[in-house]
């Protein structure tokens, strides 16, 4: 089967994925995202390595899109706040078609039928990130009208009907 | 391309100094005794010159940073060398810093062992390593280096070079110094080539003081160890030259005067450069004022003499509304 | 592959070309939720700053004035001649590096010029031109630029980029402080007309009523007594706070935000509890309505002027001494401003706790004490009738914010009072705490909602840690000793750690209390029904 023997090269895969998403970074910047492993000090390069790694097994194993959704989430809701077009943050799920591609060109191997299975969770999945990417995109802005709301009402709504509830009642009216 | 505009200029000063040492005794006197005069001149008056600037200019606020609790309540326990509250404080904290460089050790790492549910944290200190080997190997260079200036030579300098030597591999003794400053410079360099954040932030004159470090310590290896110079000679000029005898320096061959030239042009260099972090460190207000801010009040030689919006012009402007919320008022 | 893919396209497409830092270059249309609103027009004009105008970063034409570079120009010549940390700090950088990576908008964005020796350069490469012979001779080669309107507008996008948190001037071996260079920057900024409205309303608001929030007086009382009917819901008791009041020995004095916007509301309430209960002799100022003061953000004069008013009405009140809440900016001010620019308190008495007799001997000359120094002592002494496990529904950790860790070396008076009124704290990992401590990337005025997607970037690093406490010792319960945090940490949690609220330490003081006279206390102190503990959850 091709999908075990693509398998066998998981490692290979993950880590040109993962470099392939680096490279979406300034030079400089990537290879503090690719060597600096303490996760508290380099949060983006940790979230991608676990998300993609998650990921991947789960296009292996034929996992549901809707399970992964946690994975891609630990990927996108950094991208969603980074400097990126919706197509670029999303983008790298697709970048695993061509690397399994390229890996399967291996020795003897022809499967285009397992390559499409693969292919087809894969889009499956692309079309599921652009659902988690959208969530964290409505989620930020949600958060933001909140941040407004808060700012300008807030507290003023429950005083409000403080002070109407004072107006009515005379031992509450303001004491001199 | 900074890496490499810098490689020429430092060539370009070996080159020179080739050529003029082998041109005749009137380059050499220029390159021997006179550019390492004017040398040591523009050294220390540059470095008199910003130091004293530095000191003149005024220090408003006192802002240290505190990177260890202060002392407070009695019970709490404080870190006088990361939040000092008196000079004792202060001083250790800069012993540290200038000696044992404390900050760039302060570096740590997590490791996460996911099996033991643990939390693991390593020292990520090459940074700290490197600079400590290169800067402590070049100091007690320098200071071996006085066995060329005085005689007879001083007892502790010959104890230093005992201890230096401690580390023999045949004849002429290697120092131990030696080999760590040049890997201490060669780490350092390397960085700035292969760490693309640091190549991103480095100035073609990050470059050049690597350089010309790198060709002072190289040269002099090529003095002792390969073409193994007269010493005597050497000693014989340098001490001329210091006790205001000057001479054409004889037999000492082309590579002193390659390397006195490079050492001369780094002694220029450094009034003029970064290489101030070495007198600037010591005045720098956040490591060097203590953390008893609200115990001694800090002096503004420049305070401006302004006040803000009084409290009697903030009853003028809400008076009807203070009235009508029934506070007392200064003026009714 | 003749042909490129739509993957590789996308790649290409990613990959900014190389380009060296040295040029300057920002769009701001495309990087909207990343920069702040320039300051508005009313609130400078009240405030009679320089080159007051319209304009938006957006626009091509910046409206500077004609002689925008001699102004700058001179602005730094007279910033050098008064600042010894302005000069130290441009000449002796080496860009070793070591604090390239320890920004929290850096490890956020990836943007390497959030990377402090980077922010700082933009500055120092304008300084070489200027003021130093090797900068006029060789020019770039020495790290020189020219002062164009490009290089002005990144400054405007980078130094409106660092919320002054002092990260990086922990690991610098010269300490090299960020925040001093942002403040100069800033002041330069400033002299043409370049800043942004959540710092300069605010400042305007305090100057005018007090605080930054622009309450009056009226509005103040009404809130106060609200709070306190609020509080008697829950406990029972009708809390009576005295403001501006004649004679008291203390005046308190605190972040405008813990009076108007939750959650600073039940940190406030939580003094109040605590002075209630202990019987405390103070006033509340609706004039000194503000400890915090956006002047440290804008100019070290208006920072002067809006300090001014607290020793003013401390001398006006009578009052002993001066106890100050919970706040990181507030403290900053107070602990390395104050007493340099507004003092001497000679009209003072050293600060002494009433209730304990403990004479606060590191507030001998300022005569300020903080509040957890305060509590802290109150709890040693065993003054506090405490039962920690009314906070037994929360499992807390704490947040350092920057300004008391690494302007006051304040890490562990707030430690013990959380210990002290709740049963599970748990830390944070050990470099994202006290002097490695992660800041809110709201702070130094950036916490407002056009800069969201910065704020979420650089909030990064403190969430993930916070998401692990919550992961691996169900935290859910984090802890500050700061309005900014109050206000910024809410959404950066919300986003990257759901499931975890956000407090002061005295809500939690608070709830521990044991008030003579209370109720029987079915909810906390924000009226949320207390829930028996669920079974313990194992620790890891």
């Amino acid at each position: 089967m091709l999908d075990r023997e693509i398998e066998k090269h998981r490692g290979e895969i993950l880590e040109r994925w993962i470099d392939g998403v680096m490279k979406g970074y300034p030079e400089e910047t990537a290879k503090f995202l690719r060597n600096q492993s303490d996760r508290f000090a380099n949060p983006v390069g940790a979230s991608l390595r676990e998300g993609l790694s998650e990921l991947l097994d789960g296009v292996f194993r034929g996992v549901e899109p809707d399970e992964l959704t946690s994975a891609l989430d630990r990927v996108i809701r950094v991208r969603a706040v980074q400097e990126f077009s919706p197509s670029a943050a999303v983008g790298f799920v697709f970048d695993l078609k061509d690397l399994l591609r390229e890996v399967a060109k291996g020795p003897g191997a022809d499967a285009s039928g397992s390559l499409d299975a693969l292919d087809d969770r894969i889009e499956r999945l692309g079309l599921h990130a652009f659902d988690v990417y959208m969530s964290c995109r409505e989620q930020m802005w949600s958060i933001r009208m909140q941040e407004i709301r808060n700012q300008s009402l807030g507290i003023l709504e429950r005083m409000q009907e403080w002070r109407e509830k004072r107006a009515e009642n005379p031992e509450h009216a303001p004491r001199p | 391309m900074g890496a490499l505009i810098s490689l020429v200029a430092v060539a370009a000063i070996v080159l020179l100094a080739s050529v003029g040492a082998s041109t005749g005794d009137g380059l050499r006197f220029v390159f021997g005794v006179i550019l390492p005069g004017v040398a040591f001149a523009v050294f220390l008056g540059g470095i008199i010159f910003r130091v004293v600037h530095w000191a003149k200019s005024p220090v408003p606020f006192r802002i240290p940073t505190t990177t260890g609790q202060a002392k407070s309540l009695p019970w709490i326990h404080n870190n006088e060398l990361e939040a000092p509250s008196g000079l004792p404080g202060v001083i250790g904290r800069m012993a540290l810093e200038v000696l044992a460089f404390r900050s760039l050790f302060r570096n740590t790492r997590v490791e996460i062992l996911p099996e033991k549910s643990k939390v693991n944290y390593i020292a990520d200190k090459a940074l700290w390593a490197a600079a400590m080997a290169f800067h402590w190997a070049m100091f007690i260079i320098v200071l071996r280096h006085f066995r060329f200036f005085v005689e007879p030579v001083p007892a502790w300098v010959e104890m230093l070079q005992s201890v230096d030597g401690f580390f023999q591999i045949g004849l002429p003794v290697y120092y131990g110094t030696t080999f760590l400053m040049v890997v201490g410079l060669a780490y350092l360099l390397a960085r700035r080539f292969f760490d693309s954040k640091v190549r991103y932030i480095s100035l073609p004159t990050d470059y050049f003081a690597l350089y010309l470090l790198l060709g002072i310590a190289l040269t002099g290896i090529v003095m002792r160890h390969i073409e193994k110079i007269d010493v005597v000679q050497v000693k014989a000029a340098i001490v001329g030259w210091a006790s205001f005898q000057p001479a054409v320096p004889v037999g000492v061959g082309l590579w002193y005067f390659v390397h006195v030239t490079l050492v001369s042009a780094l002694l220029i260099y450094f009034p003029f450069s970064k290489l101030l972090h070495a007198p600037g460190v010591f005045l720098s207000p956040t490591r060097n004022l203590a953390n008893n801010n609200r115990v001694r009040r800090h002096i503004n030689p420049w305070n401006p003499d302004i006040q803000g919006h009084s409290y009697a012009e903030w009853e003028d402007e809400f008076r009807d509304k203070l009235k009508a919320s029934g506070y007392a008022l200064e003026k009714e | 592959m003749a042909e490129k893919s739509p993957q590789e396209l996308i790649q290409i497409d990613l990959t900014p070309p190389p380009r060296k830092w040295m040029n300057p270059a920002v769009d701001f249309e495309a990087r909207r939720g990343t920069w702040s609103y320039p300051g508005g027009v009313k609130s400078l004009d009240y405030l009679g700053m320089p080159n007051v105008r319209e304009w938006s970063p957006t626009d091509a034409d910046w409206k500077l004035p004609e002689n925008w570079q001699q102004i700058i120009h001179d602005g730094f010549k007279d910033l050098l001649k008064k600042y010894r940390t302005l000069e130290i700090f441009m000449d002796i950088c080496v860009r070793c590096g070591a604090c390239a990576d320890k920004c929290h908008f850096f490890i956020g964005s990836g943007d390497p010029k959030n990377m402090p020796v980077l922010r700082a350069e933009l500055l120092r490469s304008i300084y070489r031109k200027d003021f130093t012979a090797a900068g006029k001779i060789l020019g770039s080669l020495a790290g020189a630029r020219e002062l164009t309107e490009e290089v002005l507008k990144e400054w405007y996008y980078y130094f409106f980029q660092c919320t002054e948190c002092r990260r990086c001037s922990v690991y610098c071996p010269y300490g090299i402080d960020t925040a001093e260079i942002t403040m100069m920057a800033r002041e330069l900024m400033n002299l043409v007309g370049l800043n942004i409205n959540w710092i300069m309303e605010p400042v305007a608001n305090c100057k005018r009523t007090g605080n930054h929030l622009g309450i009056q007086p009226h509005t103040y009382k009404d809130n106060v007594e609200f709070m306190c009917d609020e509080l008697e819901d829950v406990t029972g008791i009708k809390l009576d706070p005295p403001i501006n009041r004649k004679g008291a020995e203390i005046l308190f004095v605190i972040p405008s935000a813990d009076y108007f916007a939750d959650p600073g509301t039940y940190t406030f309430v939580g003094y109040l509890m605590l002075f209630e209960h202990i019987g405390l002799d103070y006033t509340l100022s609706s004039y000194a309505s503000d400890g915090g003061n956006f002047g440290l953000f804008n100019t070290a004069e208006n920072m002067k002027k809006l300090n001014w008013k607290i020793y003013h009405e401390a001398k006006r009140l009578g009052v002993k001494w001066i106890l100050g809440g919970e706040c990181g900016h507030m403290w900053r001010v107070m602990h390395q401003y104050m007493d340099t620019m507004n003092g001497p308190a000679d009209f003072l008495e050293v600060p002494r706790s009433p209730i304990t007799g403990t004479v606060f001997e590191n507030t001998t000359s300022t005569k300020m004490t903080h509040i957890c120094e305060f509590t802290s002592d109150l709890i040693k002494h065993n003054k506090l009738k405490l039962d920690k496990s009314r906070n037994d529904q929360f499992r807390v950790t704490f947040h350092d914010s920057c300004n008391p860790a690494r302007a006051m070396g304040f890490l562990e008076e707030p430690r013990y009072v959380i210990e002290n009124v709740c049963n599970h704290f748990y830390e944070m990992p050990e470099n994202t705490i006290r002097e490695h401590t992660f800041c809110c990337a709201g702070g130094a005025g950036l916490g407002n909602d056009e800069n969201m997607e910065m704020r979420m970037r650089g909030g990064l690093p403190r969430g993930n840690a916070v998401r692990w406490v919550r992961d691996h010792h169900g935290v859910n319960r984090l802890t500050c000793i700061c309005a900014i945090d109050r206000a910024t940490l809410p959404p950066l949690v919300e986003y990257w750690s759901p499931g975890v609220d956000v407090s002061g330490i005295h809500e939690l003081v608070g709830n521990a209390l044991i008030m003579e006279g209370e109720k029987e206390r079915t909810t906390d102190i924000r009226g949320v029904p207390v829930q028996p503990e669920k079974g313990e959850q194992d620790d890891v």
